[in-house]
């Protein structure tokens, strides 16, 4: 196997693999057969053998704005704001459950949607949203179903979203302005219900999204100008066309963001 | 690095559920935990905030006559019997006999433990040590560690796979139980019980539960 170099200063490599040394001080290597991590300080390697004492420590810098979400426990917790039509939003009773936000009708654009109640503390132009979430919007078989989950000024209005929507095989990430929406290229994850590990960075001049630690898609243009990011999670049931009685489902198992 | 989900997980790796519970505040999370009274505690089991330096969670039964009180997550069940693991720091408040302090993952909101479908600890009841606690819906399997029963702060880290359970005390592996594992569903509990003419608790400031 050879060195991996993924983004914020991160490498993967096996033990057996020559470390390098020409990387920025603070870089971390993480052996993926040992599970041994080394920081570099400058010219040597050295193996990180114990924990932090502290999450501010581990985290590395003066902490700015930071979230944390484990989505556990009896129910949501009420610093969330919600709203449903036509939707339902529980704590999943599952192994790996996770929060559940799904439509309960099959009334046209049934929806649901999660926010912070415009309280907006996250960078627009540099901030952090990392999330695992579990998409079934019926792609193949529905009319203007769609999910948005990420980081945004208005909920399905502004704002950077990871895009799970109909006749869209493939996970997007989407930019958008006051309902201007920009959709990248397809990326390789597809849209279907499984467990994706996604985030979104967002860089000022672009916003970039990850799925399962790989650089997927980067969207340069529709960025948010609006002021002040929240949390969104926005799903849409749109005609039902042969999906049916099917519910659109949205699984959320962690939500992470920071400012950097 | 800034984010915490990164030190958790390989890079290419999505992450199974997590909970960590810091229990400060002004009180215990009301949407995260669920406190129920049984019998003679039933209306008289309080689980506060505790105003004491690493004071953590105060889990108080309390009655004329015994009692018991569990806090859960109202079986909301998001970890695996099979592939799990809590860490609790916890203690026992007082070692009078018939006190019982119980830790870790359990399938229902019950206080019923022998066939409980359950995995945890136990410090307390007529056991001179701290045990390790496993229930299938058949029956239990107690293990003592080598530490006699105290009031002292442990951490206390059980691990659940598909073929047993370890219950690691303050660093150390103290038991492994291969038979009597739960095989359903499972969320974290919290558990006091006191005999007659007792008022009891417990206080426990960390609790971290993850799926392996």
């Amino acid at each position: 196997m050879t060195i991996k170099y993924l983004d914020s200063k991160r490498l993967t490599g096996v033990a057996s693999d020559t470390k390098p040394t020409n990387v920025q001080t603070n870089s971390l290597l993480i052996e993926t057969d040992t599970f041994k991590r080394f920081m570099f300080d400058g010219s040597n390697w050295n193996r990180v053998k114990r924990g932090f004492d502290s999450t501010h420590e581990a985290l590395g810098k003066v902490p700015k704005q930071h979230f944390v979400e484990y989505f556990s426990g009896k129910q949501i917790p009420s610093y969330w704001t919600t709203t449903v039509g036509g939707s339902s939003i529980i704590m999943n009773d599952d192994v790996n459950g996770g929060l559940k936000l799904y439509t309960t009708s099959t009334g046209t654009n049934s929806n649901f949607t999660m926010n912070f109640n415009n309280k907006r503390q996250f960078d627009d132009n540099a901030s952090v949203c990392i999330f695992t979430v579990n998409a079934d919007v019926q792609q193949a078989s529905t009319t203007n179903w769609f999910l948005q989950v990420g980081l945004g000024h208005t909920v399905g209005n502004t704002g950077h979203w990871l895009s799970a929507k109909s006749a869209q095989s493939y996970l997007r990430l989407q930019t958008s302005q006051s309902e201007s929406a920009t959709y990248s290229a397809d990326t390789t994850v597809a849209n279907s219900p499984v467990w994706v590990s996604s985030k979104i960075q967002n860089n000022g001049s672009n916003c970039e999204l990850s799925l399962n630690g790989t650089l997927s898609a980067t969207n340069g243009s529709g960025l948010q100008t609006s002021t002040g990011m929240q949390p969104n999670v926005y799903g849409n049931r749109g005609t039902s066309g042969s999906a049916g009685s099917n519910p659109l489902v949205c699984l959320l198992g962690y939500m992470e963001c920071y400012n950097t | 690095m800034p984010s915490l989900y990164e030190h958790l997980n390989l890079p290419h790796q999505v992450m199974k559920k997590r909970m960590v519970e810091y229990f400060s505040g002004d009180a215990v999370d009301p949407d995260r935990w669920q406190n129920t009274g049984f019998g003679a505690a039933s209306g008289n089991t309080t689980f506060t905030i505790d105003d004491q330096v690493d004071g953590g969670a105060l889990m108080l039964v309390s009655s004329g006559t015994s009692g018991e009180g569990i806090a859960n997550f109202n079986n909301i069940r998001q970890f695996s019997p099979t592939g799990s693991v809590f860490i609790c720091v916890t203690k026992s408040n007082d070692v009078a006999s018939g006190q019982n302090s119980r830790v870790g993952f359990k399938n229902g909101t019950d206080v019923t433990f022998n066939g409980g479908q359950l995995a945890g600890t136990e410090n307390g009841y007529n056991v001179s040590y701290i045990s390790s606690f496993a229930s299938d819906n058949s029956g239990y399997n107690r293990t003592n560690t080598s530490l006699s029963r105290d009031s002292s702060w442990h951490a206390f880290k059980g691990q659940l796979t598909s073929s047993n359970y370890n219950l690691a005390v303050d660093g150390v592996i103290q038991t492994t139980d291969t038979t009597n594992l739960p095989t359903v569903k499972l969320q974290p509990f919290l558990y006091k019980a006191f005999n007659s003419g007792y008022t009891s608790s417990s206080s426990t400031r960390y609790f971290e539960a993850y799926n392996t």
